[in-house]
């Protein structure tokens, strides 16, 4: 019984555009999901067939062991908060939350009870009788979770919730949202192509790209070792070398690349002389003072970004003109474009790539 | 403020009063001459007095011709409000081929020659045996209404209108529960304006409630039919209870829309 959710070789086509391409996925309770991908990669398809709202050209859908694929979107025990609310505007916030459990003919003192422990629950109390035009973007938000989950949904599904809200809300309301979600331990499938709030609110991420899972699993293990190349520019960002494996070594390969040879972990069988993708995070490359390793990378700073937290340094390789090695740095260190400087790698976190 | 800057904000503000002057005079003429104590409704204004205003409304024709108005304006403009959502309805939601094409087919007929419609509707009540009567004016007007009604209902059914249908069929209500529930409130400013905008257009319609009519006058027809016996003070005081009427209402739709759209965050 913990496999919830059970999505077998779904398939949607749009004419001759084929939005999703046979999606194998599992969820388990309670489990935060996001999907994570970028506009046209088929992420809000699969939750618009998840809701009922379309059809799927082939596969099929199980919930706590029951096949809803052919179910309406009413007979499902799914709930969805729409990118736009949905909020019915001629009705008061006490209203829009009531109106599931009206459809389901509830006595009105019950409707009145969950509705009022609802609103209670998403910090809108005192606000049952406004107008929704007289709500800011937090508040419908938080209107729609609501309405949504009073009707006690196996699945809550969010189509990005906090795309209408401005970077400092929307980072609030995530962690309103997860709070949430701890709380009630339903299942949130949550679209969105925000890697960072993909990060903090999932137990699991899962990649998406041209109607394919790319790649599925916890946010870390997805970041620190991504299974493709994609995925590792998506999630953050990557340096990615193209290079021959020469060598391997119990669970390491040798890829000699274009800046020499990296050593890295790999759990997928490879074989030697094949060509190869390795994947290095900006932050697992750091300058080097007088350290005793060799360098991977020698250059001059092409570029500089401040971000606050760090600095950002774009790293043009000696001999290497068309290519360049984003590198974190620590916000006060003190160096300027054109600078000559000497780069490690952390090999430990170099992630050989499938091609 | 220099001198050229002052004398532009009087010649902009000269020019404004003659811009609404122009617009207004016909109204004020009217409903200044309404008051006028003597036979004739021209200068000079010799005084004030209500005793047309009585005549106006003691005379039968013109109280049955403001009823027939007030019926056919009613009735058409629902029958164009009920048919005009039907297809705005069906063309925004069901996948159609053409259904661009088939909307400015609907919309089309707005941009005909009432005379046209009028003789087009004469000739074809003709044909099968229809007696001219407040039917056909109302069908007449249903012609002209229609593609007004359907314009300003099929603008409102839009994107977040079909989320709003999803959400509440998700929520479990069925089909005739969204449309009564959800659809027909959420677009109720809609319907207000486009009924008020078809009525007004009623009202004031002459040439199709004219020829298609016979013995039920509508009172732009009765106006008209005193207007032809010479001027007279009691068709001024009609046509200001006319205009009063007319003026009624759009403030009452008016300030319907407002007292909708009153929000701080939209």
């Amino acid at each position: 019984m913990t496999n919830a959710v059970l999505i077998e070789s779904l398939s949607k086509s749009f004419g001759k555009v084929q939005a999703l391409k046979s999606i194998d996925l599992v969820i388990d309770e309670g489990q935060y999901v996001v999907l994570l991908g970028p506009s046209g990669s088929g992420k809000t398809t699969l939750l618009s067939i998840l809701g009922g709202f379309l059809g799927p050209t082939s596969g099929r859908i199980c919930l706590r062991g029951q096949d809803i694929t052919g179910l309406p979107p009413a007979k499902r025990p799914t709930a969805t908060v729409f990118q736009d609310y949905a909020l019915f505007p001629h009705m008061s916030v006490r209203d829009n939350v009531a109106f599931g459990l009206r459809m389901r003919r509830m006595a009105k003192r019950q409707v009145d009870d969950a509705v009022d422990r609802m609103l209670e629950l998403v910090g809108l109390g005192n606000f049952g009788d406004r107008k929704i035009n007289q709500m800011s973007g937090g508040q419908r938000q938080r209107i729609a979770l609501a309405r949504a989950l009073v009707i006690e949904p196996v699945v809550l599904l969010l189509d990005e919730p906090l795309g209408a809200l401005d970077l400092h809300l929307r980072r609030r309301m995530q962690e309103e949202i997860h709070r949430l979600q701890r709380k009630i331990g339903s299942i949130f499938i949550h679209v969105t192509h925000d890697q960072e709030e993909a990060m903090s609110l999932a137990d699991k991420v899962v990649v998406m790209r041209q109607g394919n899972v790319e790649d599925c699993g916890s946010p870390r293990r997805v970041y620190l070792h991504p299974a493709t190349s994609f995925t590792a520019t998506f999630m953050g960002s990557s340096n990615l070398l193209n290079g021959i494996i020469t060598d391997i070594d119990d669970g390491q390969a040798l890829v000699e690349t274009a800046l020499g040879h990296i050593k890295c972990a790999t759990q997928q069988s490879v074989h030697k002389g094949t060509a190869a993708q390795v994947s290095l995070r900006p932050e697992h490359l750091r300058l080097m003072n007088g350290s005793a390793e060799p360098a991977l990378v020698k250059g001059n700073v092409s570029d500089l970004v401040f971000h606050g937290t760090h600095m950002r340094l774009s790293v043009t390789p000696e001999g290497l003109d068309d290519m360049e090695i984003t590198v974190t740095a620590s916000a006060d260190l003190d160096v300027e474009i054109g600078a000559f400087v000497e780069l490690v790698a952390d090999h430990t976190k170099a992630t050989l790539l499938c091609s | 403020m220099s001198i050229l800057d002052k004398s532009l904000v009087v010649a902009g503000a000269v020019y404004g009063s003659f811009f609404y002057l122009f617009i207004f005079s016909p109204v004020l003429v009217l409903v200044l001459f309404s008051f006028q104590d003597g036979t004739l409704p021209m200068p000079p204004f010799h005084g004030f007095t209500l005793k047309w205003y009585g005549e106006a409304l003691a005379d039968g024709n013109k109280m049955d011709a403001l009823v027939n108005s007030v019926f056919v304006g009613v009735t058409s403009s629902l029958a164009s409000c009920g048919l005009g959502f039907f297809a705005a309805y069906g063309l925004a939601r069901f996948k159609l081929r053409f259904a661009e094409a088939l909307a400015w087919l609907l919309i089309a007929p707005a941009t005909l020659s009432y005379l046209i419609i009028a003789m087009g509707l004469l000739v074809f009540f003709g044909q099968v045996g229809m007696p001219r009567s407040l039917l056909t004016v109302i069908i007449g007007h249903i012609v002209i209404n229609l593609p007004i009604a359907f314009a300003i209902l099929y603008s409102q059914i839009g994107s977040s209108q079909v989320n709003l249908e999803n959400a509440a069929r998700d929520l479990g209500a069925k089909e005739w529960q969204v449309l009564a529930l959800v659809v027909l409130p959420a677009m109720a400013p809609a319907f207000i304006a486009a009924f008020a905008l078809c009525f007004s257009l009623s009202w004031d319609e002459f040439i199709i409630a004219f020829l298609l009519s016979q013995f039920d006058a509508t009172l732009p027809v009765e106006i008209w039919t005193s207007v032809r016996s010479g001027l007279n003070p009691v068709i001024n005081a009609t046509g200001t209870i006319v205009f009063g009427l007319s003026l009624g209402l759009f403030l009452l739709t008016v300030s319907v829309i407002a007292a909708r759209k009153v929000s701080k965050y939209d």
